[in-house]
């Protein structure tokens, strides 16, 4: 059988089949992979906010104020991460072209989606060496401006060399261990999707580069 | 009320196209209930993009190319078993040699379903015959690449029909 003869048969088909009511379904939500993840970034945002807002308010409010200093470094880590959280929002909010040819859109799922995964594992690496430095910083500036008194500070009792030969030795295991934690988790989240997209995007272009 | 009045314009225009949208479905989803979450997210991806749409070109483009979009990447597969369209899954045939195409249909849409998402597009779009043209203008693959791809499609579709297990 020829394989324009299967053309009649496609053309044939009826295609009254009652699949579903379309006006009941101009409501529904998404449910492709971007939409659930910008759902799931809108809901972390939200806890996040409402996290540190109440222990915020706390510090301000409880033991008369004396601990207003943790108010406020919880309101710059709080801060961080609604940037954090404002850059993953626009990386998402680019991801897809869904109006645009099938290959463009694919090329830009796939750029925009290998940008979002480096950004969230280099992000959430960077994240504890960050908190820990801005921890010293704000002990030193806010809570205990006496130098002897901050733990692996340099002073009159802790050489600059030891310091930071323990202060390195102390972040740099935590913070490889938490690299690889990190690649592990968003390969789980994403790398199947990531793969598939760029094998569907490798059928594009090697018959391109054939022709 | 301009808002009830594009919503009107929109579902007719869905309702003159969903033999599309349904095609679709059926050489991307293989499971029933994998359909209709499919015509489900095609029809929300259409609507959330329909104020955009400017009718700079035709409905039909758009809506190819959002569909497409949707069957292919907007979607996260899952990992499914190679399950065969029932014969009563299949859309019916309008003619009176209904039993004879339906068996071809079967045959056509099984035989899509196994090769890669890009040619399924080609070959669906060469069936709907269109012109190369308008495959580019929806797929974004030059003329030549969709010509090669066509021909390697109609060479493997033949040979896939062809095992004694598709019986046609």
């Amino acid at each position: 059988m020829e394989f324009e003869e299967f053309k009649d048969a496609w053309k044939s088909q009826k295609n009254d089949e009652p699949l579903q009511e379309v006006r009941s379904l101009l409501g529904k939500k998404s449910r492709s992979p971007i939409a659930t993840m910008k759902r799931h970034l809108t809901m972390e945002l939200i806890a996040v906010i409402i996290l540190y807002a109440a222990i915020i308010i706390y510090y301000l409010t409880a033991f008369h104020g004396k601990f207003y200093s943790i108010s406020v470094l919880y309101l710059f880590i709080g801060l961080f991460f609604c940037l954090y959280y404002y850059k993953k929002y626009r990386l998402l909010n680019n991801i897809e072209c869904m109006a645009c040819q099938v290959k463009s859109n694919l090329t830009k799922q796939v750029g925009v989606l290998e940008k979002y995964t480096k950004f969230y594992v280099l992000a959430g690496t960077a994240i504890l060496p960050l908190l820990v430095v801005f921890f010293y910083w704000f002990e030193y500036a806010f809570i205990a401006p006496d130098r002897n008194k901050i733990f692996l500070l340099p002073s009159d009792q802790v050489s600059i060399f030891k310091a930071v030969a323990v202060f390195l030795l102390w972040m740099t295991i935590p913070t490889i261990i938490f690299y690889y934690i990190n690649k592990w988790y968003v390969r789980k989240l994403y790398g199947k999707h990531v793969e598939q997209l760029k094998q569907m995007l490798l059928q594009t272009e090697d018959e391109s580069n054939n022709s | 009320m301009h808002q009830n009045g594009s919503q009107q314009e929109f579902l007719a225009l869905i309702e003159q196209h969903r033999g599309i949208i349904i095609k679709i479905c059926s050489i991307y989803a293989r499971q029933p209930t994998e359909r209709e979450d499919l015509f489900q997210e095609i029809v929300v991806q259409l609507w959330k993009a329909w104020p955009s749409f400017k009718g700079l070109s035709k409905f039909s483009t758009w809506l190819y190319r959002i569909a497409l979009n949707t069957a292919i990447s907007g979607i996260r597969k899952k990992k499914t078993e190679l399950v065969f369209m029932d014969q009563a899954e299949i859309p019916e045939a309008a003619e009176e040699d209904h039993a004879l195409k339906k068996e071809q249909l079967s045959a056509l849409y099984r035989a899509i379903q196994e090769l890669p998402e890009i040619d399924r597009a080609v070959v669906m779009l060469f069936l709907e015959d269109h012109s190369y043209e308008e495959m580019e203008e929806i797929l974004g693959l030059s003329q030549g690449a969709l010509r090669v791809k066509m021909a390697r499609a109609k060479e493997k579709l033949k040979k896939t029909i062809q095992k004694p297990e598709y019986g046609v």
